[in-house]
C-alpha cells in the first residue's frame, strides 16, 4: 500500500507541477535555479550544503559514501498574477543531475553535476490594436522563451581528517535560450509573422567550500563562488553582451540532537547587482543582490535505515534578482515538506518533497506555487 | 513473486508515470513594458518605387491560336468593340456507305453544337448563326470583309442562353425550311462555312468553344440515303478552321503598361531592395499598387485574374517565374481605381537575395478573357509601387 502510495504521487505530481518557471524570470536572466536535491528541498534547502547530492557548496560532496547518481524532477502548478490578470500555469523541469563517489585509494571524493542556473521558461500574450495604413487592426503578439543557463560542475573535495573536508569545483556556465516572437492579425490582408533567436551563453566559475565537524552534533560549513561573467550571443552573431555573474558567498550550520534528527539552517548571499549596469546598458530593468536563508529539520524513524520515510520539514525565505521594474525587490518564500523511500538494500532511492511558494514584487505582481520534486538516487 | 523483483516494478511503474505525466501550460497574459524584455514588435511601413525605365510591356506570349475559345461580343468590352467568330467545317461527302453501297442523300435535319459562355448579367443573350460564303479566304479574315454577311437574310438559326447558366451547350437543330440556309450547293465542295454572333439586351460577349477545346463546335447531319427503305445516317463534321474577328484591334502604348489583351501582353516591372528589408525583418504585407491609365477593360462575370508572379532569375522578357511566387486578384473591370494585389509572398524571395526583386504581369488565362488594364508607368509620371508593412528584427537579446 505504501508503495502504491508513492506511485499515486509521482502520477499527480505532473498535472500540479510547477518548477522553476517564473513571471519574475522574464526579465534579466532568467529566476536563479536552487541546485538543490530533493532531499534539500524537502528541508527548505536548509541541508543543501551538508547535501553530497546538492551544488551550492562543493564540501558538501564529501558525504559521498559511494559512487551516487541522482535525477530531480520539478513540476509545478503556479498562479501567476499581473495587471493583465491571473493565470495558473504548470510545467515540468529537470534541474539537476549529479555523478560522484570517493576515489580509491585517495582521500579525495569527485563529482560531476548538471544544475540549472537560471531559467527563461514563459510564454506572454499581449493583445492589441495597431494602426496600420491609417486603419486600426487588432493583433495578438506571442512572445515565448525557452531555456536558460546551465552549470555543468566538476567537483573534488579533499578530505583532510574523519572531521574536515575542503572542496573545490570548476563551474562551465553554458546553455542557450531559444526565443521566439510571433504576432497575427485579425485583416487576413496580413500574414502572420514570426521570428525566432537563439542566446547562447558561455562562462566559466570556480567554488570553495569548506566542511567541518565541530562535535559530535555539531557541523559547520563556508562557501564561496565566483562565476565571472558570461558572455552572450544572439545566433552566430558575433559576441554582443558580456553580464557580471555574481560572487556568492554563504555558510550553513548542522545540529544533531538526537540520533534520529537533525536540524540545519544556511544563509547564501549574492551581489547580483554587480550585473545591473550591464543589464540596465542592454536595455533591461536592472538586477538586485540577493539573499537566502533557509531552516529545517530531518526526522528518521528508522536509525538503521535513514532513507526509509523520514520526514523532512522547512522554510525558506529571500530574495530574487530581477525586479519587472526599477527600483523594485522581488521576495520570494517558502515552506516545504519531503520524504523518501530507499530499496534495493539502499541501492536505490525515490525522494520526494512539496513546497508551497509565493512571491511578490507588490501588488499587482505576485504568484503562488506548488513545486514537487522527485529524486531518483541510485548508489551501483 | 519475489521481494527484489517488487521493488523494481514499482519503481518502473514510478519512474513510468512521472515521465508520461509531464505536461506544460505556460502562456499567461502580459503586460508591458513590464512583462516584455524588448519592447512588443512594432511595426513599420515603407513604399518602395519601380526603377525608372525599368517597366516595361512584352507582347507576344500567347498568341490566339493558342487559345481554346473564340471572344465573341456585341458593344463589349468597349462600346466600340463587336467580335465575330467564324467556323469553317470539313467538307460533307456528296454521298454516303449505305449497305455496302455509296448512295446520294437527302438530307433530314442538321444540328450546330457550340460551347458557349457568357455574360449572366446581360438579359436574352442569344447565339446567332449566320451563313457565309464557302469561299472564304480563311487566311485574310477582317471584321470589314465579313460583317456584311451578319444580316437576318443570311440567319441560319440562333438560340436564347439561359440567363443565369455561366456556360451552356447550345444546339440548334434545323429541319424542313430551316435546311434551305445550310443546303450545299456544288460549288461548295460540301463546305459550310457559319459566322457566331452573341448579342443581348445590352451590350454583351461570351465565349465559344474552338476546336482545340475539349468539346469543339460539331455540325451534325441526319441523312437519309436514295434507297428503298432508308435508315437515318448521321455524319458529324468537326471545324477545319475557327478564329474570330473584332472592329478594333488595341494597339499598345509602349509609354504605358499594357497586360493582358490578343495577343496576350505581359508587364515587366523592376523595383529596388532597400537593404533595411533585407532578410532580418518580416514581411506581414505588401500591396502592389498599379494606376490605370484609362478604365480597364473586361465583361462581367468573365473576369480574368490579374497574376504578379516573382521571377526566379531575370533574364529581361524571358525571364522564367518562380513558380511559388505568386499574388493574384481577380481583375475588375471598367473602373480607374488604384488596382491593389497583394503580393507579400512574392517579396519574401526578395529577402534572401537569391530572387531579383522584379515581378510579371499577365492576366489569365491569357488570350482567352476580355479583361485587359493599361497602367501608368514612370514614364508617364506614376510609377508602380509596393506599399510594404514589415517588422524589423526583434531586439532579442534585450534583457
Amino acid at each position: 500500500m505504501r508503495r502504491l502510495l508513492l506511485v499515486l504521487l509521482a502520477v499527480g505530481m505532473p498535472a500540479s507541477a510547477a518548477a522553476q518557471s517564473s513571471q519574475f524570470g522574464v526579465r534579466g536572466l532568467g529566476i536563479p535555479g536552487r541546485q538543490q536535491s530533493v532531499r534539500a528541498l524537502g528541508t527548505g534547502g536548509a541541508f543543501s550544503m551538508f547535501d553530497p547530492q546538492s551544488t551550492v557548496s562543493p564540501s558538501s560532496v564529501a558525504y559521498l559514501q559511494g559512487m551516487t547518481a541522482t535525477f530531480t524532477v520539478m513540476s509545478d502548478y503556479r498562479d501567476a498574477t499581473n495587471p493583465a490578470g491571473t493565470t495558473s500555469l504548470r510545467d515540468t523541469h529537470f534541474p539537476q543531475f549529479a555523478i560522484g563517489g570517493p576515489i580509491s585509494h585517495t582521500k579525495l571524493t569527485a563529482n560531476f553535476s548538471y544544475s540549472n542556473y537560471t531559467t527563461r521558461d514563459y510564454s506572454l500574450v499581449f493583445p492589441a490594436t495597431v494602426i496600420l495604413r491609417g486603419v486600426p487592426v487588432q493583433v495578438s503578439d506571442t512572445i515565448e522563451s525557452r531555456g536558460g543557463i546551465n552549470d555543468l560542475g566538476l567537483t573534488t573535495v579533499f578530505r583532510f581528517s574523519a572531521r574536515w573536508a575542503v572542496g573545490a569545483a570548476a563551474h562551465i556556465i553554458t546553455g542557450s535560450n531559444r526565443l521566439d516572437i510571433s504576432r497575427v492579425f485579425s485583416d487576413t490582408n496580413y500574414l502572420p509573422a514570426r521570428q525566432r533567436a537563439e542566446l547562447s551563453f558561455s562562462g566559466f566559475g570556480v567554488s570553495i567550500g569548506v566542511l567541518g565537524q565541530l562535535s559530535r552534533t555539531l557541523t559547520i560549513t563556508a562557501m564561496a563562488r565566483s562565476d565571472g561573467h558570461v558572455s552572450i550571443q544572439e545566433d552566430s552573431l558575433p559576441i554582443r553582451a558580456n553580464v557580471d555573474l555574481p560572487i556568492s558567498v554563504g555558510g550553513g550550520i548542522l545540529w544533531r540532537p538526537t540520533a534520529k534528527l537533525q536540524m540545519a539552517g544556511q544563509v547564501l548571499a549574492s551581489n547580483w547587482s554587480g550585473a545591473n549596469d550591464d543589464i540596465v546598458a542592454a536595455g533591461g530593468v536592472g538586477a538586485n543582490n540577493t539573499i537566502q536563508a533557509a531552516a529545517g529539520l530531518e526526522f528518521t524513524s528508522n536509525r538503521r535505515r535513514p532513507g526509509r520515510y523520514p520526514l523532512r520539514l522547512g522554510f525558506h525565505w529571500g530574495k530574487l534578482p530581477f525586479p519587472l521594474t526599477p527600483g523594485a525587490e522581488v521576495k520570494e518564500y517558502g515552506i516545504s515538506g519531503g520524504s523518501g523511500y530507499s530499496f534495493a538494500a539502499d541501492r536505490a532511492a525515490l525522494d520526494f518533497s512539496v513546497e508551497r511558494v509565493w512571491r511578490e514584487q507588490g501588488d499587482p505582481y505576485n504568484e503562488q506555487a506548488w513545486l514537487v520534486s522527485v529524486g531518483v538516487t541510485v548508489r551501483p | 513473486m519475489s521481494g527484489a523483483f517488487r521493488r523494481r516494478w514499482w519503481a518502473a511503474l514510478a519512474s513510468a508515470a512521472l515521465l508520461t505525466g509531464c505536461s506544460e501550460h505556460l502562456t499567461q497574459p502580459g503586460q508591458c513594458p513590464e512583462l516584455c524584455p524588448g519592447g512588443i514588435p512594432e511595426g513599420r511601413e515603407e513604399v518602395v518605387t519601380a526603377l525608372n525605365n525599368q517597366d516595361s510591356t512584352f507582347t507576344g506570349y500567347t498568341q490566339r491560336a493558342s487559345g481554346t475559345v473564340m471572344l465573341v461580343g456585341s458593344g463589349a468590352p468597349t462600346a466600340a468593340d463587336t467580335s465575330y467568330a467564324v467556323i469553317v467545317f470539313k467538307p460533307r461527302p456528296d454521298s454516303i456507305s449505305f449497305r455496302d453501297t455509296l448512295r446520294a442523300y437527302t438530307v433530314d435535319s442538321v444540328r450546330f453544337s457550340l460551347l458557349t459562355g457568357h455574360d449572366t448579367a446581360t438579359r436574352n443573350v442569344r447565339v446567332q448563326l449566320y451563313r457565309l460564303p464557302s469561299r472564304l479566304n480563311a487566311n485574310a479574315l477582317t471584321f470589314a470583309g465579313i460583317s456584311p454577311f451578319f444580316v437576318p437574310a443570311n440567319l441560319i438559326g440562333g438560340q436564347q442562353l439561359p440567363d443565369t447558366a455561366l456556360g451552356d451547350t447550345v444546339r440548334i437543330l434545323l429541319k424542313g425550311a430551316q435546311l434551305d440556309q445550310v443546303a450545299l450547293a456544288p460549288a461548295d465542295e460540301g463546305m459550310l462555312v457559319v459566322g457566331v454572333s452573341i448579342t443581348g439586351d445590352t451590350p454583351t460577349a461570351g465565349k465559344i468553344g474552338n476546336d482545340r477545346g475539349a468539346l469543339p463546335p460539331e455540325f451534325l447531319s441526319y441523312l437519309k440515303p436514295i434507297v428503298a427503305n432508308p435508315a437515318t445516317v448521321a455524319i458529324t463534321e468537326l471545324p477545319a478552321f475557327n478564329d474570330y474577328v473584332s472592329r478594333q484591334v488595341p494597339t499598345v502604348d509602349p509609354t504605358l503598361l499594357t497586360v493582358g489583351g490578343v495577343p496576350s501582353s505581359r508587364v515587366l516591372i523592376r523595383f529596388p531592395w532597400p537593404a533595411r528589408l533585407s532578410d532580418s525583418a518580416t514581411i506581414v504585407r505588401a500591396t502592389l499598387e498599379l494606376v490605370p491609365a484609362q478604365p480597364t477593360e473586361g465583361v462581367r462575370n468573365q473576369e480574368g485574374i490579374l497574376n504578379v508572379q516573382g521571377l526566379a532569375a531575370d533574364f529581361g522578357a524571358k525571364s522564367p517565374v518562380e513558380p511559388t511566387s505568386l499574388g493574384s486578384l481577380l481583375l475588375p473591370f471598367n473602373t480607374t481605381d488604384t488596382i491593389r494585389v497583394e503580393i507579400a509572398n512574392v517579396v519574401r524571395f526578395w529577402q534572401g537575395g537569391l530572387r531579383p526583386p522584379a515581378v510579371f504581369l499577365s492576366i489569365v488565362p491569357e488570350v482567352e478573357t476580355y479583361s485587359r488594364a493599361v497602367f501608368r508607368s514612370t514614364r508617364s509620371g506614376v510609377s508602380p509601387q509596393i506599399r510594404i508593412n514589415f517588422l524589423p528584427r526583434f531586439p532579442f537579446s534585450e534583457p
